[in-house]
């Protein structure tokens, strides 16, 4: 299995990857390894010189990603408690993005099969929308309303108890 | 490079969407999210969406209904929405918003459901209570917060007569919670008729809109010999326990559990772990086995100990060995009501 040869390998090589917009980064292949697309680029020899080319990764959130990727391609296995926590920190650090780059984040780390990034990315944004009100979270996401006043009547009184904490939706219409 | 004023639209795949929204941790951000536009409605009402959502975050408990509405207290998180349903006009717990209220009796609570039956044609509706025995065709569910019911169609004659009124010894409907892969409102009923060479369940499921019947085929050996009808109290079974899809019964004449497993519909009999006694509990162990505690007394040493062991789920019945079993010594004085 090429999983397993990846810890043995250990190899310093790095791997080039080229934005959409051709802006060139580097990282360790064991970096790399964490985007399930690049490693199986790298499976395949299609990593070269050239770098491997992410045709809808702009250059602003890459350079996020390969910063990600390197941290915890670094610090992988075998963490102690004290490694774990600092990883932990940085995650909550780096998360702390505004929602444009939070949106590229959760477009790029799905696409790049990041998984660790993607559900930090997409736990940010839950952590976002709840305990909002349904014009607060446009405002944060920049959503158009595009509801009907009819539809809008409706769903704001299906939704009223949503607002005064009374009580949960009938379980049995 | 610096970021537009107006933040970029959030068109995210569907799957995104779901991902995001599956980790709100309240249906009350989920309600209100869904109210942003149409896309993020479209995906939060979903049912696959929803059933995912809901098994991530079953509905909190607001009370517990015995005699009285027990509402939930702080610091318990639903304390504030219990608090609402402790005015009269909140909820009607009597169910009298169903046509005919005094024609119908309360038997079963469950998940916010009350499971009525009607009494028969020709009784006296002022008798209160309900007889036990009676085979009942005609039942109701209520949802009291929402003051809605539903008349289940009648249990069809041909299954009834499967059972004859005069062998039947005790005729129970009750709720059964909905299977894993349904909606939350597609809630089953179940009655269970034990007759004297016979038991058969009648379930009825919403998502099919059908009764159908299951007759458990080892009940004529397991009541064989048995000194039949009551008074004697033998073959009685226990009241019910549920617990990981599994509806329980002790038989206390042969020390043996009845299992009638809610996905399959079928009867097993399993053999406990512990000798059984009339203050147990089976409850939800790991793994999905249940689990059973029996509280037992060594009245000589002056000790009360817990049996805890885990049973399979359908044990063949011909199983000797007793699984596995600890017991746990409690302090003194200690006090279990199960």
């Amino acid at each position: 299995m090429a999983a397993a040869t990846d810890d043995a390998g250990d190899s310093n090589e790095m791997i080039r990857v080229v934005s959409s917009d051709g802006e060139h980064f580097e990282m360790p292949e064991a970096a790399a390894n964490l985007s399930l697309v690049l490693r199986h680029m790298i499976e395949d020899d299609c990593a070269d010189a050239a770098g491997i080319p992410l045709a809808v990764v702009a250059a602003k959130p890459l350079a996020k990603i390969v910063d990600y990727c390197t941290k915890h391609a670094a610090k992988s296995s075998g963490l102690t408690i004290e490694e774990a926590e600092e990883l932990k920190r940085f995650d909550a650090e780096f998360i702390e993005v505004d929602t444009d780059m939070l949106y590229d984040l959760l477009v790029a780390a799905d696409f790049m099969g990041v998984e660790g990034l993607s559900k930090l990315a997409v736990q940010r944004t839950a952590d976002l929308i709840k305990g909002k009100t349904p014009e607060q979270n446009r405002e944060t996401f920049g959503i158009v309303n595009d509801f009907t006043p009819e539809e809008e009547e409706e769903i704001c009184k299906e939704n009223e108890w949503a607002f005064q904490i009374t009580k949960p939706p009938s379980r049995l219409c | 490079m610096e970021s537009p004023a107006q933040p970029a639209e959030m068109d995210l795949t569907d799957e995104l969407l779901e991902e995001v929204f599956v980790r709100l941790p309240t249906s009350a951000d989920l309600a209100r999210a869904s109210m942003a536009c149409t896309s993020f409605r479209r995906v939060i009402t979903g049912h696959a969406f929803l059933r995912r959502f809901r098994r991530l975050h079953p509905p909190p408990v607001l009370s517990i209904l015995a005699a009285d509405f027990l509402a939930a207290q702080p610091p318990h998180p639903s304390a504030a929405a219990a608090r609402a349903f402790s005015d009269p006009e909140a909820a009607d717990f009597l169910c009298s918003f169903i046509p005919s209220p005094d024609r119908w009796r309360r038997r079963d609570f469950c998940d916010g459901r009350f499971l009525l039956s009607a009494v028969p044609e020709g009784s006296d509706p002022t008798r209160r209570g309900y007889d036990p025995r009676a085979l009942v065709k005609h039942l109701a569910v209520c949802d009291p917060l929402y003051r809605r019911y539903l008349l289940l169609p009648a249990i069809p004659d041909d299954l009834a007569a499967l059972v004859h009124q005069s062998d039947i010894a005790s005729f129970q409907p009750f709720l059964c919670p909905p299977a894993e892969d349904e909606e939350d409102t597609m809630f089953r009923v179940i009655c269970f008729a034990q007759c004297e060479t016979k038991l058969v369940a009648f379930i009825y499921s919403r998502s099919s809109g059908q009764w159908h019947p299951v007759e458990f085929d080892g009940w004529r050996d397991l009541t064989a010999g048995t000194s039949y009808p009551y008074p004697s109290r033998e073959p009685e079974l226990s009241r019910r326990h549920y617990a990981h899809g599994c509806f329980c019964w002790v038989m206390h004449w042969v020390s043996k559990l009845l299992v009638l497993d809610t996905r399959s519909f079928k009867f097993s009999i399993n053999l406990p772990p512990a000798p059984l006694s009339r203050r147990m509990a089976i409850v939800e162990g790991v793994e999905g086995k249940l689990g059973l505690f029996t509280l037992c007394r060594d009245i000589e040493n002056a000790i009360s100990f817990l049996f805890n062991g885990a049973l399979a789920r359908s044990n063949p019945a011909n199983a000797t060995s007793h699984p596995e079993a600890a017991e746990v010594y409690l302090p003194q004085m200690t006090v279990l009501e199960v």
